[in-house]
Protein backbone atom coordinates (compact mmCIF):
# COMPACT_ATOMS: atom_id res chain seq x y z
CA UNK A 1 0.00 0.00 0.00
CA UNK A 2 2.67 2.63 0.72
CA UNK A 3 0.82 5.06 2.36
CA UNK A 4 0.11 6.20 5.74
CA UNK A 5 -3.68 7.73 7.01
CA UNK A 6 -2.93 9.98 10.21
CA UNK A 7 -6.14 10.64 12.10
CA UNK A 8 -6.72 12.72 15.53
CA UNK A 9 -9.53 13.47 17.13
CA UNK A 10 -9.53 16.55 19.48
CA UNK A 11 -12.38 16.71 22.36
CA UNK A 12 -12.21 20.29 24.18
CA UNK A 13 -14.63 20.20 26.66
CA UNK A 14 -16.06 22.83 28.91
CA UNK A 15 -18.38 21.99 31.99
CA UNK A 16 -20.16 24.60 33.88
CA UNK A 17 -22.40 23.50 36.51
CA UNK A 18 -24.21 25.41 39.62
CA UNK A 19 -26.11 24.17 42.03
CA UNK A 20 -28.43 25.65 44.45
CA UNK A 21 -27.42 25.40 48.43
CA UNK A 22 -30.33 25.50 50.84
CA UNK A 23 -33.26 27.21 48.01
CA UNK A 24 -35.59 28.35 49.96
CA UNK A 25 -38.64 26.10 50.98
CA UNK A 26 -42.10 27.14 51.36
CA UNK A 27 -42.40 25.71 55.74
CA UNK A 28 -44.94 25.32 58.07
CA UNK A 29 -44.43 27.67 60.46
CA UNK A 30 -47.48 26.77 62.76
CA UNK A 31 -46.02 25.63 65.25
CA UNK A 32 -43.84 28.94 65.66
CA UNK A 33 -47.11 30.94 65.48
CA UNK A 34 -48.73 28.69 68.41
CA UNK A 35 -45.97 29.97 70.43
CA UNK A 36 -46.17 33.53 71.69
CA UNK A 37 -43.11 35.51 70.36
CA UNK A 38 -41.74 37.07 67.38
CA UNK A 39 -41.27 35.20 64.19
CA UNK A 40 -39.66 35.92 60.54
CA UNK A 41 -41.25 33.93 57.69
CA UNK A 42 -38.83 32.91 55.06
CA UNK A 43 -38.18 34.31 51.45
CA UNK A 44 -41.00 32.46 49.93
CA UNK A 45 -44.86 31.48 51.02
CA UNK A 46 -44.88 29.81 54.31
CA UNK A 47 -47.87 27.66 55.68
CA UNK A 48 -50.11 28.35 58.59
CA UNK A 49 -52.75 25.23 59.10
CA UNK A 50 -55.04 25.44 61.89
CA UNK A 51 -55.81 22.51 63.77
CA UNK A 52 -55.85 20.32 67.06
CA UNK A 53 -52.25 21.21 68.15
CA UNK A 54 -51.83 24.69 66.33
CA UNK A 55 -53.97 27.83 66.41
CA UNK A 56 -51.73 30.47 68.13
CA UNK A 57 -54.63 31.21 70.71
CA UNK A 58 -54.73 32.21 72.98
CA UNK A 59 -50.76 33.58 73.16
CA UNK A 60 -49.88 34.49 69.75
CA UNK A 61 -46.96 35.41 68.11
CA UNK A 62 -45.94 39.14 65.81
CA UNK A 63 -44.73 37.68 62.22
CA UNK A 64 -42.51 39.31 60.23
CA UNK A 65 -42.00 38.64 56.40
CA UNK A 66 -39.03 37.69 54.89
CA UNK A 67 -37.33 39.79 52.30
CA UNK A 68 -38.25 39.48 48.56
CA UNK A 69 -41.58 37.06 47.70
CA UNK A 70 -42.66 36.17 50.96
CA UNK A 71 -45.97 35.32 52.44
CA UNK A 72 -48.47 33.09 54.48
CA UNK A 73 -51.07 30.93 53.74
CA UNK A 74 -53.37 30.30 56.20
CA UNK A 75 -55.84 27.23 56.28
CA UNK A 76 -57.71 24.92 58.66
CA UNK A 77 -58.47 21.11 58.81
CA UNK A 78 -61.60 21.63 60.65
CA UNK A 79 -60.08 20.98 64.29
CA UNK A 80 -59.06 23.37 66.71
CA UNK A 81 -56.30 24.04 69.47
CA UNK A 82 -57.74 25.93 72.17
CA UNK A 83 -60.08 28.86 72.92
CA UNK A 84 -62.77 29.64 70.37
CA UNK A 85 -63.45 26.73 67.69
CA UNK A 86 -61.82 27.24 63.82
CA UNK A 87 -60.70 30.10 65.12
CA UNK A 88 -56.50 30.88 64.73
CA UNK A 89 -54.37 34.18 65.93
CA UNK A 90 -51.58 35.98 65.12
CA UNK A 91 -50.78 39.36 66.49
CA UNK A 92 -49.41 41.25 63.97
CA UNK A 93 -48.41 41.27 60.61
CA UNK A 94 -45.13 42.86 59.23
CA UNK A 95 -44.15 43.44 55.77
CA UNK A 96 -40.61 44.43 55.87
CA UNK A 97 -39.26 45.22 52.59
CA UNK A 98 -40.54 46.38 49.20
CA UNK A 99 -39.27 43.89 46.93
CA UNK A 100 -41.17 40.69 45.31
CA UNK A 101 -44.79 39.70 46.13
CA UNK A 102 -45.36 39.97 49.60
CA UNK A 103 -49.45 37.87 50.05
CA UNK A 104 -51.03 37.14 53.04
CA UNK A 105 -54.00 34.49 51.81
CA UNK A 106 -56.58 33.45 53.91
CA UNK A 107 -58.07 29.97 52.71
CA UNK A 108 -61.05 28.01 54.19
CA UNK A 109 -61.11 24.67 56.48
CA UNK A 110 -60.95 22.12 54.28
CA UNK A 111 -63.60 19.82 56.21
CA UNK A 112 -66.55 22.58 55.29
CA UNK A 113 -66.38 24.01 58.62
CA UNK A 114 -66.22 28.25 58.97
CA UNK A 115 -62.59 29.78 59.56
CA UNK A 116 -61.76 32.98 61.11
CA UNK A 117 -58.07 34.73 61.35
CA UNK A 118 -58.03 36.94 64.13
CA UNK A 119 -54.71 39.66 63.45
CA UNK A 120 -55.36 41.20 66.93
CA UNK A 121 -52.91 44.20 65.79
CA UNK A 122 -51.62 45.85 63.04
CA UNK A 123 -50.80 44.86 59.55
CA UNK A 124 -48.06 46.75 57.97
CA UNK B 1 -45.23 49.38 53.90
CA UNK B 2 -42.46 52.13 53.18
CA UNK B 3 -43.18 53.17 49.27
CA UNK B 4 -46.27 53.01 47.76
CA UNK B 5 -45.73 50.63 44.98
CA UNK B 6 -46.68 47.11 43.89
CA UNK B 7 -44.73 45.45 46.30
CA UNK B 8 -47.02 46.08 49.13
CA UNK B 9 -49.02 43.39 51.40
CA UNK B 10 -51.99 41.55 49.06
CA UNK B 11 -54.48 40.02 51.46
CA UNK B 12 -56.91 37.67 49.47
CA UNK B 13 -60.05 35.94 51.69
CA UNK B 14 -60.49 33.02 49.81
CA UNK B 15 -63.59 31.39 50.85
CA UNK B 16 -63.75 29.23 47.63
CA UNK B 17 -60.20 27.04 48.15
CA UNK B 18 -62.19 24.44 49.08
CA UNK B 19 -66.12 25.11 47.94
CA UNK B 20 -67.58 23.29 50.20
CA UNK B 21 -69.79 26.17 51.93
CA UNK B 22 -67.34 27.02 54.41
CA UNK B 23 -66.88 30.86 55.21
CA UNK B 24 -63.63 32.49 56.20
CA UNK B 25 -63.81 36.01 58.23
CA UNK B 26 -60.20 38.05 58.58
CA UNK B 27 -60.57 39.77 61.45
CA UNK B 28 -58.17 42.83 61.90
CA UNK B 29 -57.93 44.50 65.50
CA UNK B 30 -56.12 47.83 64.94
CA UNK B 31 -54.95 49.47 61.60
CA UNK B 32 -53.95 48.31 57.69
CA UNK B 33 -50.98 49.85 56.32
CA UNK B 34 -50.21 48.24 53.21
CA UNK B 35 -49.78 51.29 50.33
CA UNK B 36 -51.41 50.18 47.01
CA UNK B 37 -51.85 46.94 48.37
CA UNK B 38 -55.74 45.34 48.30
CA UNK B 39 -57.70 43.32 50.30
CA UNK B 40 -59.80 41.01 47.88
CA UNK B 41 -63.15 38.97 48.47
CA UNK B 42 -63.45 35.61 46.28
CA UNK B 43 -66.44 33.34 47.02
CA UNK B 44 -69.99 32.57 45.64
CA UNK B 45 -73.43 31.65 47.26
CA UNK B 46 -72.20 29.84 50.07
CA UNK B 47 -68.90 30.39 50.31
CA UNK B 48 -68.72 33.71 51.97
CA UNK B 49 -65.26 35.82 52.86
CA UNK B 50 -65.37 38.24 55.11
CA UNK B 51 -63.10 41.35 56.16
CA UNK B 52 -64.02 42.48 59.48
CA UNK B 53 -62.75 45.17 61.33
CA UNK B 54 -62.87 44.28 65.48
CA UNK B 55 -61.33 46.69 67.34
CA UNK B 56 -61.86 48.50 70.68
CA UNK B 57 -60.49 52.26 69.25
CA UNK B 58 -60.10 54.18 65.78
CA UNK B 59 -59.10 52.14 63.01
CA UNK B 60 -57.53 52.82 59.71
CA UNK B 61 -57.11 50.91 56.52
CA UNK B 62 -55.52 52.24 53.79
CA UNK B 63 -56.20 49.02 51.04
CA UNK B 64 -58.79 48.63 48.09
CA UNK B 65 -61.82 46.43 49.15
CA UNK B 66 -61.61 44.37 46.32
CA UNK B 67 -64.49 41.96 45.00
CA UNK B 68 -63.40 38.73 42.82
CA UNK B 69 -67.01 38.35 42.05
CA UNK B 70 -69.87 40.47 41.76
CA UNK B 71 -72.35 40.06 44.80
CA UNK B 72 -69.68 37.35 46.82
CA UNK B 73 -68.05 39.42 49.86
CA UNK B 74 -68.94 40.81 53.26
CA UNK B 75 -67.61 44.23 54.71
CA UNK B 76 -68.21 43.71 58.61
CA UNK B 77 -67.66 46.51 61.34
CA UNK B 78 -67.94 45.03 65.14
CA UNK B 79 -66.32 47.85 66.59
CA UNK B 80 -67.74 50.52 69.00
CA UNK B 81 -64.64 52.08 70.47
CA UNK B 82 -63.84 54.28 67.59
CA UNK B 83 -64.65 55.62 63.32
CA UNK B 84 -63.15 52.90 61.52
CA UNK B 85 -62.16 54.93 57.91
CA UNK B 86 -60.89 53.35 54.53
CA UNK B 87 -59.23 55.76 52.66
CA UNK B 88 -59.67 53.63 49.67
CA UNK B 89 -62.07 51.60 47.28
CA UNK B 90 -64.90 49.71 48.76
CA UNK B 91 -66.00 47.38 45.79
CA UNK B 92 -66.77 49.01 42.16
CA UNK B 93 -69.74 48.41 39.82
CA UNK B 94 -69.65 45.18 38.56
CA UNK B 95 -67.21 43.81 41.25
CA UNK B 96 -69.49 45.18 44.42
CA UNK B 97 -69.88 43.38 47.90
CA UNK B 98 -72.76 41.24 48.83
CA UNK B 99 -73.33 43.43 51.95
CA UNK B 100 -72.27 45.54 54.55
CA UNK B 101 -72.85 45.31 58.40
CA UNK B 102 -72.37 47.75 60.57
CA UNK B 103 -73.13 47.09 64.49
CA UNK B 104 -74.80 49.12 66.19
CA UNK B 105 -72.88 52.35 67.44
CA UNK B 106 -70.25 51.49 65.06
CA UNK B 107 -68.89 53.71 62.68
CA UNK B 108 -67.71 53.47 59.05
CA UNK B 109 -66.54 56.27 56.99
CA UNK B 110 -65.05 56.08 53.49
CA UNK B 111 -62.58 59.05 52.66
CA UNK B 112 -60.97 58.64 49.86
CA UNK B 113 -57.77 60.91 50.27
CA UNK B 114 -56.07 62.10 47.05
CA UNK B 115 -56.97 59.29 44.99
CA UNK B 116 -60.28 59.16 43.39
CA UNK B 117 -62.40 56.02 44.96
CA UNK B 118 -66.22 54.08 44.50
CA UNK B 119 -68.32 52.23 46.40
CA UNK B 120 -70.65 49.54 45.45
CA UNK B 121 -72.66 47.03 47.40
CA UNK B 122 -75.16 44.53 45.55
CA UNK B 123 -76.92 44.21 48.17
CA UNK B 124 -78.18 46.44 51.38
CA UNK B 125 -76.45 48.35 54.73
CA UNK B 126 -77.59 47.15 58.32
CA UNK B 127 -76.51 45.49 61.38
CA UNK B 128 -75.24 42.43 59.91
CA UNK B 129 -79.14 40.67 61.41
CA UNK B 130 -81.78 43.08 59.59
CA UNK B 131 -81.81 45.51 62.01
CA UNK B 132 -80.81 48.79 63.00
CA UNK B 133 -76.76 49.70 62.22
CA UNK B 134 -74.42 52.31 62.87
CA UNK B 135 -73.18 55.46 60.97
CA UNK B 136 -72.35 54.91 57.23
CA UNK B 137 -70.29 58.11 55.66
CA UNK B 138 -69.23 58.18 52.58
CA UNK B 139 -66.89 61.42 51.77
CA UNK B 140 -64.91 62.64 48.88
CA UNK B 141 -61.11 63.25 50.15
CA UNK B 142 -60.10 66.54 51.63
CA UNK B 143 -57.61 68.69 50.00
CA UNK B 144 -54.38 68.44 51.48
CA UNK B 145 -53.36 72.16 50.18
CA UNK B 146 -50.15 72.77 48.19
CA UNK B 147 -52.30 72.36 45.38
CA UNK B 148 -53.34 68.66 45.88
CA UNK B 149 -57.09 67.77 45.40
CA UNK B 150 -59.05 65.60 46.52
CA UNK B 151 -59.98 62.50 45.36
CA UNK B 152 -63.43 62.13 44.24
CA UNK B 153 -65.92 59.63 44.72
CA UNK B 154 -66.98 58.67 41.48
CA UNK B 155 -70.05 56.16 41.67
CA UNK B 156 -71.69 55.43 44.58
CA UNK B 157 -74.18 52.45 44.29
CA UNK B 158 -75.96 50.60 47.59
CA UNK B 159 -78.12 48.37 45.12
CA UNK B 160 -80.43 46.07 46.94
CA UNK B 161 -84.14 46.70 47.08
CA UNK B 162 -84.35 46.01 50.59
CA UNK B 163 -84.23 48.39 53.37
CA UNK B 164 -81.00 50.20 54.85
CA UNK B 165 -81.37 50.55 58.24
CA UNK B 166 -78.64 52.79 59.97
CA UNK B 167 -78.41 55.35 63.00
CA UNK B 168 -76.98 57.88 60.63
CA UNK B 169 -76.24 57.94 56.79
CA UNK B 170 -74.43 60.94 54.85
CA UNK B 171 -72.90 61.42 51.83
CA UNK B 172 -70.37 64.51 51.65
CA UNK B 173 -67.77 66.37 49.72
CA UNK B 174 -64.79 66.71 50.45
CA UNK B 175 -63.49 70.31 51.79
CA UNK B 176 -60.81 72.52 49.95
CA UNK B 177 -58.36 74.02 51.11
CA UNK B 178 -56.34 77.26 50.29
CA UNK B 179 -55.47 76.00 46.63
CA UNK B 180 -56.92 72.53 46.42
CA UNK B 181 -60.64 71.71 45.61
CA UNK B 182 -62.35 69.47 47.46
CA UNK B 183 -63.20 65.68 45.93
CA UNK B 184 -66.66 65.31 44.35
CA UNK B 185 -69.00 62.72 45.41
CA UNK B 186 -70.03 62.69 41.42
CA UNK B 187 -73.31 60.20 41.42
CA UNK B 188 -75.01 58.47 44.28
CA UNK B 189 -77.84 55.52 43.41
CA UNK B 190 -79.62 54.14 46.27
CA UNK B 191 -82.09 51.69 45.42
CA UNK B 192 -83.52 50.48 48.46
CA UNK B 193 -85.76 52.10 51.40
CA UNK B 194 -83.73 53.96 53.86
CA UNK B 195 -84.45 53.98 57.68
CA UNK B 196 -82.28 56.00 59.73
CA UNK B 197 -82.04 59.05 61.89
CA UNK B 198 -80.58 61.24 60.36
CA UNK B 199 -79.90 61.72 56.42
CA UNK B 200 -77.27 64.08 55.86
CA UNK B 201 -76.61 65.06 52.03
CA UNK B 202 -73.95 67.91 52.29
CA UNK B 203 -71.59 70.00 50.31
CA UNK B 204 -67.51 70.24 50.91
CA UNK B 205 -66.69 73.45 52.60
CA UNK B 206 -64.86 76.10 50.09
CA UNK B 207 -61.92 76.31 50.95
CA UNK B 208 -60.42 79.62 53.30
CA UNK B 209 -59.21 82.74 51.33
CA UNK B 210 -55.24 82.72 51.15
CA UNK B 211 -53.07 85.90 50.11
CA UNK B 212 -54.54 86.58 46.73
CA UNK B 213 -56.09 84.17 44.87
CA UNK B 214 -59.80 82.58 44.94
CA UNK B 215 -59.09 79.74 46.91
CA UNK B 216 -60.59 76.13 46.43
CA UNK B 217 -64.37 74.98 45.55
CA UNK B 218 -65.72 72.22 48.30
CA UNK B 219 -66.30 69.17 46.46
CA UNK B 220 -69.99 68.62 45.12
CA UNK B 221 -72.45 66.14 46.04
CA UNK B 222 -73.22 66.34 42.07
CA UNK B 223 -76.21 63.65 41.67
CA UNK B 224 -77.38 62.05 44.29
CA UNK B 225 -80.76 59.62 43.78
CA UNK B 226 -82.33 58.15 46.24
CA UNK B 227 -85.39 55.82 44.88
CA UNK B 228 -86.48 54.32 47.82
CA UNK B 229 -88.53 55.91 50.09
CA UNK B 230 -86.62 57.13 53.39
CA UNK B 231 -88.19 57.61 56.92
CA UNK B 232 -85.62 59.69 58.66
CA UNK B 233 -84.43 63.77 59.13
CA UNK B 234 -83.09 64.49 56.03
CA UNK B 235 -80.66 67.31 55.89
CA UNK B 236 -79.60 68.64 52.51
CA UNK B 237 -76.83 71.36 53.49
CA UNK B 238 -74.80 73.30 50.64
CA UNK B 239 -71.22 73.31 51.07
CA UNK B 240 -70.27 76.79 53.64
CA UNK B 241 -68.53 79.05 51.46
CA UNK B 242 -64.84 79.80 52.69
CA UNK B 243 -63.57 82.63 54.62
CA UNK B 244 -62.18 85.46 52.58
CA UNK B 245 -58.25 86.29 53.23
CA UNK B 246 -57.21 88.69 55.14
CA UNK B 247 -55.77 92.03 53.79
CA UNK B 248 -52.01 92.77 54.85
CA UNK B 249 -50.43 95.99 53.83
CA UNK B 250 -49.64 95.43 50.11
CA UNK B 251 -53.01 93.77 49.22
CA UNK B 252 -56.48 92.69 49.83
CA UNK B 253 -56.55 88.73 50.72
CA UNK B 254 -58.03 86.05 48.22
CA UNK B 255 -61.80 85.10 48.05
CA UNK B 256 -62.88 82.71 49.87
CA UNK B 257 -63.36 79.22 47.87
CA UNK B 258 -66.89 78.55 46.87
CA UNK B 259 -68.91 75.73 49.03
CA UNK B 260 -69.55 72.64 47.39
CA UNK B 261 -73.11 71.94 45.59
CA UNK B 262 -75.92 69.55 46.29
CA UNK B 263 -77.96 67.50 43.69
CA UNK B 264 -80.50 65.65 45.09
CA UNK B 265 -83.02 63.57 42.56
CA UNK B 266 -85.24 61.77 45.59
CA UNK B 267 -87.62 59.53 44.29
CA UNK B 268 -89.36 57.99 46.98
CA UNK B 269 -91.08 59.72 49.37
CA UNK B 270 -89.64 61.14 52.95
CA UNK B 271 -91.49 60.38 56.31
CA UNK B 272 -89.59 62.82 58.45
CA UNK B 273 -88.29 66.67 57.81
CA UNK B 274 -86.68 67.85 54.89
CA UNK B 275 -84.27 70.65 55.66
CA UNK B 276 -82.30 72.43 52.91
CA UNK B 277 -79.02 74.67 54.19
CA UNK B 278 -76.84 76.98 52.47
CA UNK B 279 -74.09 79.27 54.67
CA UNK B 280 -71.66 81.74 52.91
CA UNK B 281 -68.18 82.44 53.81
CA UNK B 282 -67.56 85.86 55.92
CA UNK B 283 -65.56 88.33 54.91
CA UNK B 284 -61.64 88.55 55.69
CA UNK B 285 -60.59 90.49 58.35
CA UNK B 286 -59.53 94.35 57.72
CA UNK B 287 -55.99 95.06 57.09
CA UNK B 288 -53.90 98.49 56.51
CA UNK B 289 -54.03 98.08 52.85
CA UNK B 290 -58.43 97.57 52.50
CA UNK B 291 -60.83 95.55 53.96
CA UNK B 292 -60.54 92.13 53.87
CA UNK B 293 -61.87 89.58 50.87
CA UNK B 294 -65.62 88.82 50.42
CA UNK B 295 -66.10 85.36 51.68
CA UNK B 296 -67.61 83.15 48.98
CA UNK B 297 -71.17 81.87 48.68
CA UNK B 298 -72.30 78.60 49.81
CA UNK B 299 -72.82 75.74 48.15
CA UNK B 300 -75.95 75.80 45.61
CA UNK B 301 -78.83 73.31 46.15
CA UNK B 302 -81.28 71.71 43.64
CA UNK B 303 -83.99 68.81 44.28
CA UNK B 304 -84.71 67.83 41.18
CA UNK B 305 -88.10 66.35 42.61
CA UNK B 306 -89.27 64.56 45.33
CA UNK B 307 -92.21 62.10 44.01
CA UNK B 308 -93.73 60.68 47.07
CA UNK B 309 -94.96 62.70 50.04
CA UNK B 310 -92.56 64.63 52.36
CA UNK B 311 -94.45 63.45 55.94
CA UNK B 312 -93.08 66.11 58.08
CA UNK B 313 -92.43 68.88 56.56
CA UNK B 314 -90.09 71.22 54.59
CA UNK B 315 -88.42 73.69 55.96
CA UNK B 316 -85.45 75.65 54.10
CA UNK B 317 -83.24 77.94 56.17
CA UNK B 318 -80.72 80.67 55.59
CA UNK B 319 -77.73 79.60 57.89
CA UNK B 320 -76.99 82.70 59.59
CA UNK B 321 -81.08 82.21 60.76
CA UNK B 322 -82.25 85.36 59.47
CA UNK B 323 -85.14 83.51 57.63
CA UNK B 324 -87.19 80.25 57.49
CA UNK B 325 -89.53 78.82 55.01
CA UNK B 326 -91.33 75.86 56.23
CA UNK B 327 -94.46 74.05 55.01
CA UNK B 328 -96.38 71.40 56.17
CA UNK B 329 -99.01 69.19 54.92
CA UNK B 330 -101.58 67.07 56.64
CA UNK B 331 -104.32 64.48 55.39
CA UNK B 332 -107.63 63.65 58.13
CA UNK B 333 -109.52 60.57 56.94
CA UNK B 334 -112.71 59.14 58.67
CA UNK B 335 -115.95 57.92 57.87
CA UNK B 336 -117.10 59.91 55.20
CA UNK B 337 -114.63 62.46 55.98
CA UNK B 338 -111.71 63.32 53.90
CA UNK B 339 -110.19 66.74 54.98
CA UNK B 340 -106.22 67.69 53.24
CA UNK B 341 -104.69 70.75 55.27
CA UNK B 342 -101.87 72.61 54.59
CA UNK B 343 -99.43 75.43 55.78
CA UNK B 344 -96.64 77.42 54.09
CA UNK B 345 -94.97 79.57 56.85
CA UNK B 346 -92.26 82.60 56.62
CA UNK B 347 -90.05 84.00 59.12
CA UNK B 348 -88.00 86.73 58.85
CA UNK B 349 -85.93 86.84 62.30
CA UNK B 350 -84.16 90.44 63.47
Amino acid sequence: MGSTALVAVVAVGIAVGASQINPAQAADISAALEAAGADTSGTTLDTFIIDATNDGEPTSSALTFGTGTSGLTVSSDGLDASNNADTGQITSITTADNTGTNTLTLNDATNGDYLTLVISDSIL
Amino acid sequence: MGTNDTNDLDIIINALSTNDGGNSTLSIGRNVTVGAGTITLTGDVNDTPTILFAGTGAQIADSAIVVTTDGFGVLSVTNTGGTVTITDIIGVNGNGLESISIASGANLTQNVGAAAGTFNVVGNVDDGAGGVGGTLVIEGGDSRGGGIAGGAVTAVAIEGTGTNQLTGLTIQGGDAGTTGVGGAVTATAITGAVTATTYNIVGGKGGTGGAAATSGVGGAVATHLQTGNVISAVNITGGAGGAGGASDVSDVGGAGGVGGAVAVSAVGGVSGTVTATSAGGTAGGAGAQAAGATGSAGGAIVITDIDGAIGTGLTLSAADGSWDVSADYDADIKSDFLAHTGRVQAKFNF
